[in-house]
């Protein structure tokens, strides 16, 4: 087959795929055929340029003052959410991990000094005391996110199924 | 908004929020879906305004084929569990709007009201075969076969009419950028 009649063929397609129409074998050959021709490109944001004309030709429905106010608020706030989630969790980390491995230095000093001092059980419990801590910051921490992906879980339900409450 | 602006995301909301209703309106036929789709498709458009490119087509065009496809997610969904005659779509918005009630750009929200007249003028000028056909895919979102299938026509002839048509509307804008400034 030329190459000539390939991209025939190829420019055929694009009507549908601007409606985003296309599927399998069709799209496929046609996905493999944009990638070397920068004119099909250009006619296919054509047509989905002319496809999306479509939807501001309808009547215009209007939303309830209440409704739109609703949504852009729980869209803003589930922005922020996302927002203040993703931002302690690096910070968060490093702190974290910086003051656990500390503690775990600090710790096994403790405990090494004590046993080359038998009779001074106060570094003994020195350390002692600094893997218990340890120990229940790794746990509070495990918690801490446990919580926090229920909250990102719930937060994504809500967003699914909460209605609006004037509706 | 790809930086994380969050005052350009509420100035795209503010702006397009109707038109984004309007359209899952018309598809779904359900204001409580048509307020899903708006919370979804701003929630999409922020998470993925970094791959928005805009040599590819305008802002609108992103936006509404975002909003067009959550919508078509939920029709499809609808029509998996079997109650898609229960609450059908509005599948035949154009039909009725340029038969029934004249085609009404909107008075708001548009880009470019040039455009939307010129499209309107290239969607009035289709036959009607051929504008069926547009409606049921845009709206629908149904497939040729399917198109074919509820119009008792063949799946060539649908093909046909879905290339003619989207064709001439995207010859109509051509022409107008041509003429534009």
């Amino acid at each position: 087959m030329s190459q000539g009649l390939r991209h025939e063929e190829m420019q055929e397609l694009l009507p549908a795929a601007g409606l985003d129409m296309l599927e399998g074998a069709e799209l496929e050959r046609l996905r493999a055929h944009l990638t070397a021709c920068p004119g099909c490109v250009e006619q296919l944001h054509q047509y989905r340029d002319a496809a999306a004309g479509l939807a501001l030709l309808v009547p215009a429905v209007r939303m309830d003052p209440a409704r739109l106010a609703a949504i852009r608020t729980r869209l803003m706030s589930r922005v922020g959410a996302g927002r203040e989630m993703k931002r302690p969790a690096a910070l968060g980390l490093d702190r974290w991990l910086g003051w656990m491995v500390a503690a775990s230095l600090a710790g096994v000093l403790l405990v090494h000094h004590s046993v080359h001092r038998t009779l001074d059980f106060g570094w003994f419990l020195a350390g002692v005391l600094t893997f218990v801590l340890v120990g229940l910051a790794v746990y509070a921490r495990k918690q801490q996110r446990r919580a926090s992906e229920l909250q990102r879980r719930l937060d994504g339900s809500q967003a699914t199924f909460r209605r609006d409450p004037t509706s | 908004m790809a930086d994380g602006d969050e005052s350009a995301l509420a100035a795209l909301y503010d702006g397009w929020a109707e038109r984004v209703y309007t359209l899952a309106h018309w598809i779904l036929n359900d204001p409580d879906e048509a307020d899903d789709v708006v919370e979804e498709t701003f929630w999409q458009a922020w998470r993925t305004a970094g791959r928005y490119d805009s040599k590819r087509g305008g802002t609108s065009t992103w936006l509404i084929m975002i909003a067009r496809s959550r919508a078509l997610d939920r029709l499809r969904s609808r029509r998996r569990w079997a109650d898609w005659s229960a609450t059908p779509g509005n599948a035949g918005v154009l039909l009725e709007t340029t038969s029934a009630m004249g085609i009404k750009p909107p008075d708001a929200h548009s880009e470019s009201a040039e455009r939307e007249s010129a499209l309107a003028a290239a969607l009035e000028g289709l036959p009607p075969d051929q504008r069926r056909v547009i409606d049921m895919a845009f709206f629908g979102g149904l497939s040729h076969s399917e198109i074919a299938e509820q119009t008792a026509e063949p799946l060539g002839t649908v093909k046909t009419r879905i290339r003619l048509a989207m064709q001439k509307l995207r010859h109509r804008l051509a022409h107008l950028r041509e003429e534009g400034p």
